[in-house]
Formats: C-alpha cells, sequence, structure tokens
C-alpha cells in the first residue's frame, strides 16, 4: 500500500541515517584522510596531495615503540587483575544476598562519578607516602579504578541471567558447587564476561590522566605519548598516531560487537 | 452485530505458504472455532481478520464491508489474547478504558462501561489491581472485558485457554461461551484442543496445513468427518485398510472379517467393493466378553484398558492361530469405550456398528449406523458448508 | 549472619576494599583537605600549594569554598558546564529515543545501518574522538571547508566553544543511549502495542501510552549516566572546549597544575561531585521505584 506519506516518511529515515552517519563518521574519515595527506590547505576538501611519509615520521618517533609496547603490558596486566578481584565478587553480587547488597554495588559507581582529578590529587598525596609513584604497581592501580564498574555490573548481569534452575539441574545430579560455577554457570556467562574484559581492556588501554599523574616520567603509554604529539607535531602526524592508537579498540570491540549490540551491555547498567 | 466473510485468502511468510486459500463465513452472533495442531495457519488467519496480518490474496469481509486493507486500529474486532496482552503499567480498570478513552467518551460514560463489563466478568472488585497483582485466570477475565467493552462487530479470541491449569479451563470456557451467547457477539476463536472446541461452538472448521479441511457443527464433524485428518484430529479412531464383503470388514493385515452388528448393513456391504481406508470410532464397536460369543463376533483379546473417569477404553488384540499369544508392538490394535473393563488376557468378540470407508483421504461411504438411526449404507458427498 | 551471607560479603570484599582505599579514602581526604584540614596525607600537596586556606581552630574552615564559590569565573563556569551537560543530555536522549523506535519497528536494513552507526563511537578511543571532531568542526575543518566552498567564509567556527563541547558529548555518549534505549523498546512484547492498536490506538498513541512509560527506567539510565559523565569530563572539553569558560573538569586540573592552587581544585571537584551524587540519586530512585512496582507482584 505506497502512498505518498510513506514515501514521505520514508525520505525522513534516509535523512535520519545520512544526518547521523555524517554526524558520527565524518569526523573520523576526516582524520583517517589527514594521515595520508601530504598538505592539505583550507578551504579545500581534499589534500592537494597523498603521501605515506607522515607514517615514517610517526612510526620512527624515538619512545614510540616504547610507548606502544608498555600500553600492551600495562592493559592485559590491568585486566587479569580486574578479572581476579571483580568477577568473583559479580557473581557474589549476583547469586547472594546479604545485607548492603545494593547499595555497594551502587557506590562502586562511585568511581565514575568523581571527577578524576579530584581523585588523582589527593592519591598523588596518597602514593607519594606510600612510595607508589613512577612505580609499575602504582600505575596498574590507577588504571584499574576504571575497569571496576564494567568487570563488575556486567558480569552480575551475565551470572544472574544464567537461569537457576540449570544450576540446579547439576547440583541434582552431584556436581558441587564449584563445578556447577565452573562447568554451567561460566560458560552461560561467559559472553557478557567478555564484553567486560575488553571494555576494561581499553579503558586501561585508553587511560591518559592518571597514568600521566602516576607514571612519568618512567611510565609513558601511547595516550599520554598522543598528547605529545598534538602538541609539538603537525596535524597529520596526530591523525597518523590516532590510527594506530585506534588499531586494538577497533579490533576487539569488532570481535565483541555482536554481544554488545545483543543487550548484554544494557543489562548490566539496571541495579535488580 | 455481524458476520465475517474470508474468500480465498492467502498468506506467505517466511517463504512459506501458511494459508493457502481460504474460505470461510461466519453468521452474526455465531462462535465458530478454527481448530488444528501446531503450524496449520489457524492463529495466522485470525490475526488476518484483526488486521496484524494482510493476505496476499483474498478479501476479508466484516458486516459485508471490506476491510481487506484496513488497519488493526480501524477494523470493527476485538481480540483477546493468546498471553492476554494486559499492559503492565495500567490497573485493571484503566486496562479496560484506553480504548474508550481514546474514543474521547465523557468520563461518566467510561466508568460506567468498565462497571458494566468489568462486573460481567466478575473483576469490578478487582480494579484497581495491577495486572501483575492478579491470578492468570483474573488476567484472562480482564483481556475478555477489555475486548468487550468496545461493543465490537467481531471478537477475536486466540487460544485463550491455553494458560489455564485444566479444571479452570473448563470452567472458563463455559463462562466465555455463556457471555457470548447472551451478548450475542460473533466470535471467532482459536484452539487446539478439540474437546474445547467441540464443546463450546456453534461450528467448528477445522484447519490443517493452511486449508479448511471440513466446517460444520460439532456434531457433523464428529459423526461424518469429510478427510481421515479430521477424523483422526477429531476424537479417537481405529483405523486400517480393508475390505467389506457380506461377513463383514476383512482387515487388510489379516485379521478378520469382523462381523457388522447390524443385518441391514450386510445387505449394503455388498456394493461397496475394493480396498478402502477405514475408520470405525471406539463407540462403534460393540464387546462381547467371553470366548465365543453367541452370535460369532471376531474374537479379540484385551491388552490394556485406560481409566477415563466413568467409562473405561479398552485396547484389544486380535487373537492369532494359537489363541492367547500375545502380538508384538505394532499389531494392530482396536479401541473401544467400556462402561466396565476386564482383566488383562480376558477374551471377548467384538463386531462393527458403523464404519466410514475413505478413499484418498476423502469420505466415500458410511456402512452401518449409530443410535441416531441415519441412512446406512449411503454415499456420502461433500458436507456443506 | 548465616553463611551464606558470609561468603557473598567475602566475594565482594576484594573490588570494595579497593575502590575504598582508592577511591572512598581518597574522596574523604579530598573533603577533609578542601575544609581545611592541610595536614598529615595533605601535606605534600599542601607544601605547594598557593593561597591555601588552613582550619586554625584545628577542625573546619569554609574559607576555600567561599574563597572559590566568590570567583565570577569560578561560577561562569558552573553555569556552562551545567546548560552544557543539560543540553548534551537532552540530545542524548532524543537521538537515542528517535534510533530506538526505528529498530523497534522496522527490520529493514537502514535501521540495522542505524544501530550499527550508533555504536561507532564505541570503537573509539575518546582521546583519538575529542581531536577528530576538533579537525573536523574547528578552524580549518572539513564544516568550514564546506561553508567557505559554498560562499559563507564567515560561517561559524564550532571548534574551541561550549557548542563543540556539546557535539563532542553527544558523539560520545551517543552508544550507551542507543543501546540501553534499543534493549528497553525490544523487551516490550509486540503484544502490548498489537493490543493497544486493536482497541483503536494509532501506532503513535500506542508508542505514546505504552512503549514510553514502560521504558522509564531505560530513560532514567541513560539520563543520568550521561549527566555525570558530562559534569566530570575532562578529554573533551579540554581538547574542543575554549579557554574560558572552562567545564568544572578542566577548571579543577588548571587550578590544581596551572596555579598550584590543590585546595581549590579540590573544591572544585567536590562541587562537581555533589552535583553527580545529585543526578546519581535519580537513578538510584527510579530503579527502586521499578523494583518495588516487580515486588508488588509477588
Amino acid at each position: 500500500m505506497p502512498s505518498v506519506a510513506l514515501l514521505g516518511r520514508r525520505g525522513l529515515i534516509v535523512a535520519l541515517v545520512l544526518v547521523l552517519a555524517f554526524f558520527i563518521l565524518g569526523p573520523l574519515v576526516w582524520l583517517a584522510l589527514w594521515a595520508f595527506a601530504r598538505s592539505w590547505q583550507y578551504p579545500s576538501l581534499a589534500p592537494s596531495g597523498w603521501t605515506l611519509s607522515w607514517w615514517r615520521t610517526v612510526l620512527t618517533t624515538p619512545g614510540l615503540d616504547h610507548s606502544i609496547a608498555l600500553s600492551f603490558i600495562f592493559a592485559p596486566v590491568v585486566t587479569a587483575a580486574s578479572v581476579l578481584i571483580c568477577v568473583p565478587a559479580a557473581y557474589g553480587f549476583a547469586r547472594y544476598s546479604f545485607p548492603g547488597r545494593r547499595a555497594l554495588l551502587v557506590s562502586l559507581f562511585a568511581t565514575n562519578a568523581f571527577p578524576k582529578i579530584g581523585l588523582y590529587i589527593t592519591m598523588a598525596g596518597m602514593f607519594y607516602t606510600l612510595h607508589l609513584m613512577s612505580t609499575f604497581l602504582g600505575v596498574v592501580l590507577v588504571q584499574l579504578i576504571g575497569t571496576v564498574v564494567f568487570m563488575t555490573w556486567i558480569p552480575a548481569a551475565a551470572f544472574a541471567a544464567v537461569p537457576r534452575s540449570l544450576e540446579e539441574a547439576a547440583r541434582d545430579v552431584g556436581a558441587g558447587r564449584l563445578r556447577t560455577f565452573w562447568h554451567v554457570t561460566m560458560p552461560l556467562a561467559l559472553p557478557g564476561i567478555l564484553v567486560a574484559v575488553i571494555l576494561s581492556f581499553l579503558a586501561s588501554f585508553d587511560e591518559s590522566q592518571g597514568t600521566f599523574l602516576v607514571g612519568t616520567p618512567r611510565y609513558i603509554t601511547m595516550p599520554i605519548q598522543m598528547y605529545s604529539l598534538v602538541l609539538n607535531y603537525p596535524q597529520q602526524a596526530a591523525a597518523v598516531f590516532s590510527i594506530l592508537l585506534s588499531v586494538p579498540s577497533v579490533v576487539l570491540m569488532f570481535l565483541v560487537r555482536r554481544h554488545v549490540m545483543g543487550g548484554r551491555l544494557a543489562e548490566g547498567f539496571q541495579l535488580k | 452485530m455481524a458476520g465475517l466473510v474470508l474468500a480465498g485468502v492467502t498468506k506467505a511468510l517466511g517463504g512459506r505458504v501458511v494459508i493457502d486459500g481460504v474460505d470461510l463465513t461466519v453468521g452474526e452472533g455465531e462462535m465458530v472455532c478454527l481448530l488444528g495442531p501446531s503450524g496449520c495457519g489457524k492463529t495466522t488467519t485470525l490475526r488476518l481478520v484483526a488486521g496484524f496480518l494482510y493476505p496476499d490474496s483474498g478479501r476479508v469481509l466484516i458486516d459485508s464491508v471490506d476491510v481487506t486493507e484496513t488497519p488493526p486500529e480501524k477494523r470493527p474486532t476485538a481480540m483477546v489474547f493468546q498471553n492476554y496482552a494486559l499492559w503492565p503499567h495500567m490497573n485493571v480498570f484503566s486496562n479496560v478504558a484506553f480504548g474508550l478513552r481514546l474514543r474521547k467518551l465523557s468520563k461518566e460514560e467510561v466508568r460506567s462501561r468498565c462497571e458494566e463489563v468489568l462486573r460481567m466478568v466478575n473483576m469490578w472488585d478487582l480494579r484497581d489491581r495491577r495486572p501483575a497483582q492478579i491470578s492468570g485466570g483474573e488476567q484472562q477475565r480482564v483481556a475478555l472485558a477489555r475486548a468487550l467493552v468496545l461493543r465490537p462487530k467481531l471478537l477475536l479470541l486466540d487460544e485463550p485457554l491455553s494458560n489455564l491449569d485444566a479444571k479452570l479451563r473448563v470452567q472458563v470456557r463455559d463462562e466465555i461461551r455463556e457471555i457470548q451467547q447472551r451478548v450475542g457477539i460473533t466470535s471467532v476463536f482459536v484452539t487446539h484442543d478439540q474437546d474445547e472446541a467441540l464443546s463450546i461452538s456453534d461450528r467448528v472448521a477445522i484447519m490443517a496445513e493452511g486449508r479448511v479441511e471440513q466446517v460444520g457443527s460439532p456434531d457433523d464433524v464428529y459423526r461424518l468427518p469429510r478427510t481421515t485428518f479430521v477424523a483422526g484430529f477429531v476424537g479417537i479412531v481405529n483405523r486400517f485398510r480393508g475390505r467389506i464383503s457380506g461377513e463383514g470388514v476383512h482387515l487388510a493385515s489379516g485379521p478378520g472379517p469382523v462381523p457388522f452388528a447390524e443385518e441391514n448393513s450386510k445387505r449394503l456391504a455388498s456394493e461397496v467393493a475394493g480396498e478402502w481406508d477405514i475408520i470405525v470410532r471406539p463407540e462403534d464397536v460393540i464387546v462381547e466378553p467371553g470366548v465365543r460369543s453367541p452370535n460369532g463376533g471376531s474374537p479379540v483379546v484385551l491388552v490394556r484398558e485406560v481409566r477415563r473417569g466413568h467409562f473405561k477404553e479398552c485396547i484389544f488384540g486380535f487373537c492369532g492361530a494359537s489363541l492367547g499369544r500375545e502380538q508384538g508392538m505394532d499389531a494392530l490394535r482396536i479401541r473401544a469405550f467400556l462402561p466396565a473393563g476386564g482383566d488383562v488376557g480376558a477374551r471377548a468378540s467384538i463386531k462393527f456398528r458403523r464404519v466410514l470407508l475413505y478413499r484418498e483421504g476423502l469420505l466415500a461411504h458410511e456402512v452401518g449406523s449409530s443410535e441416531a438411526g441415519r441412512s446406512e449404507g449411503a454415499p456420502v458427498g461433500r458436507t456443506g458448508w | 549472619m548465616g553463611r551464606r551471607r558470609l561468603t557473598g560479603l567475602a566475594l565482594v570484599a576484594p573490588p570494595v576494599a579497593l575502590v575504598a582505599f582508592l577511591v572512598g579514602f581518597p574522596i574523604i581526604v579530598a573533603i577533609a583537605y578542601s575544609l581545611g584540614q592541610t595536614g598529615g596525607l595533605n601535606a605534600a600537596q599542601s607544601s605547594i600549594a598557593l593561597h591555601e586556606f588552613s582550619a586554625r581552630n584545628g577542625l573546619v574552615t569554609t574559607a576555600a569554598y567561599r574563597s572559590v564559590l566568590a570567583d565570577h569565573g569560578f561560577i561562569v563556569d558552573l553555569l556552562s558546564t551545567l546548560w552544557v551537560t543539560l543540553l548534551s543530555t537532552i540530545l542524548v536522549l532524543v537521538i537515542s529515543w528517535s534510533v530506538g523506535l526505528y529498530v523497534r519497528f522496522s527490520k529493514s536494513i537502514l535501521a540495522k545501518a542505524l544501530s550499527a552507526l550508533s555504536v561507532v563511537p564505541l570503537f573509539i578511543p575518546v582521546v583519538i574522538a575529542s581531536y577528530a571532531l576538533l579537525a573536523f568542526w574547528s578552524g580549518g575543518g572539513f564544516v568550514k571547508s564546506v561553508a567557505s566552498q559554498l560562499g559563507f567564509p564567515r560561517f561559524p567556527t564550532i571548534g574551541y566553544s561550549l557548542p563543540g563541547v556539546v557535539i563532542g558529548e553527544v558523539w560520545v555518549n551517543v552508544p550507551f543511549g542507543v543501546l540501553m534505549i534499543v534493549s528497553g523498546l525490544q523487551g516490550v512484547p509486540d503484544a502490548l502495542i498489537e493490543a493497544a492498536r486493536d482497541v483503536g490506538a494509532s501506532l503513535a498513541r500506542a508508542t505514546r501510552s505504552v512503549l514510553v512509560p514502560m521504558n522509564f527506567l531505560p530513560t532514567v539510565i541513560v539520563a543520568t549516566f550521561t549527566a555525570i559523565y558530562v559534569l566530570g569530563s575532562f578529554t573533551v572539553p579540554y581538547l574542543t572546549g575554549p579557554t574560558a569558560p572552562a567545564l568544572l573538569g578542566v577548571d579543577a586540573t588548571n587550578t590544581f597544575e596551572a596555579y598550584s592552587e590543590p585546595q581549590q581544585a579540590e573544591v572544585i571537584a567536590i562541587v562537581l561531585f555533589v552535583l553527580a551524587v545529585g543526578v546519581g540519586s535519580l537513578y538510584v530512585w527510579a530503579n527502586v521505584k521499578a523494583n518495588r512496582a516487580t515486588e508488588l507482584a509477588r
């Protein structure tokens, strides 16, 4: 039953998609173009020439390989620590009831509610006293904070979503609590946990302010290096580095995109 | 009040033809049931009438008005959904009042109509409760009230009883029927439960694979099922291949002949030659206990009996050359209904009072008669629509 | 307490302890510092602090607060932060609901494109995103270039401005909003909408009367999380915003790093925290309300 109204509505939707595509993809495409630009004068809509020379410049920047390596060392370490500390807690939040359960769950969110700079100022004082400044452990701790909400809320929702009847069936045929967890609960909650792991990895990978405060001058990660690149090099170099810094993000998120879109993320943010 | 006409309706979903040329007429004030197994297209047909689907071809007429292209909100139909679909954020009263408020009726009118219909289903006292706070049966009544309050021309019910427990089901279906008759509203309901269909509808339409196999009163459909599918779906049957002769029914698999209970049948039997798909209802199997019956019935042995309240369903196996030897799982079994049962292994003899003969799935002849005393042996044409 | 309860508490202890140590404790120390406790753990900061106010009577002084709140620049920054937060939140909600409604009612390729598009910002680190947005919208960027080509060289520059910050904050927060609303809308069974249409409601009316009320909680979640994020955000306003007025997150950092006034920086941080807690309490209230509704049913 086509009609003018239907065509008009369709046109509106196409317009919406185009506007959204422009808004979201525009800046990314623009920056990507800059990474290959020889030189680009305003107000032309394309660079005057194309080159890969900026890639060479960036890739041979002193200290770059070091910062890349550091980023790829810290992120897995922080993520692993986060898993060890938070996932059992997530199970506790999901399957056990104890006084203050919801309050504690919400309080973990305080890590996001208090502006980071405010935390870092006092944390700097604490770290000085505890001799944690410019130490590996110090940086790990700072990055760990940013992962706590992801690693507790999302796995907690994933655990809660496993039907109790499946666990009960396992206990019924003789499996103990640990075995049930390992063979029944864990596999079913794994997609949600995986999303949390990747979000935590990326949170640690992209963390800049805290790492800058605690880690410099000894530990310089990729995001910190980004700031100095932006200040000292032309736009093309910054564009190249942006692409480099985005690659792990894009790859990892692409791997779990199905689970993220499938609603696991959304479930994690309701207080049940 | 109005009637419904479906003419040549076809619908394909996901590449599969779900409704394949359905014709159906529902008269004013009638309650017609769409009965059939899962996947037969009955729910799709109902949703088509409601307007949630549009047919690929064919027409839908309500009260002689062509509504084939009309969207659901403009059709004079009201539906009771299978899971009731009560809005959880509104209380019982608001659920029922919603449709009325859309029509911009005055507050007093809304209230009086809601009260009228809620009292009819005995839910007026619970009008402030939320759906989550009332039982399944109560939710169903609210769903019914919500549909009736609009005084629609057509009431549609989508398996309304399937989520209720067995005892409640019988009680509620009688209530629905009683209300439907009292208000006189034309209704179509969908179910896979033949017991339900036969007990409360004026006519039943049996559906299979997107087509209507037979439409008729519950009696007609039960007594003279037009196809073997209908015969097997509605009620219990004994079914086998065989021939008919003056001596009785010769089963293709060996046993027999099972004699007819009535003399007249023997006379007419010679007129139906050839092999047939034969169907015999359990109540048309005459059983006499004892090894050899005085009037020469076929010898059988009781294999199993199933209690059914005030009668028993007895399952017999034919006696082989060596009397009393049990036969295997695939052996032919005959079911009969008897007021009292017996011990497993007890001997009896059977005769058939009435058999239905089918060829290529369609009913061709009825031989014998039940108590109603219809004409015997008459070839049966298409049962009326 | 039962053994199960103890096990539960034991399981959740590690992250709670971590947060208490690395966040809770610093917050308390920060509050103390802002109220004049300049010794002890705060001594290190104190030694380099300028314009500090110590609590002379040994307990508390509100001098730091009075000083900050009296500063005209701070008030301007506070108001800027508030309207940027409000506008960003509203825009995120509008986009999320638009995409959500379309995805709910349509299975077309356009719908899939919309939802895939909306999630893209999740893939990009915030630092990179801010930089890309700045390059795109600022003086030498795409928007200005197009405007100039079309004959409008004086088209307003959106880089290094508060509207630019709004664009950036919206860009970064759209994915979460869309995911939550899409998931919430999918959670409403088709039958409930069909039932509304069956009794005569148009699709628009069914949306208003059924879908919207049933998605109160996801909407509150998106609004509160976005607001809290924008309130305390640093990277986006730092890279895309003007030098003045600055959002409070940037303000606090500048106060600490450029002006060497850690105490005043903490005051600003605490003001932000109070605002965030206020917004957060909305989130808690909405959840409690939703849970109570489900509990009534039992």
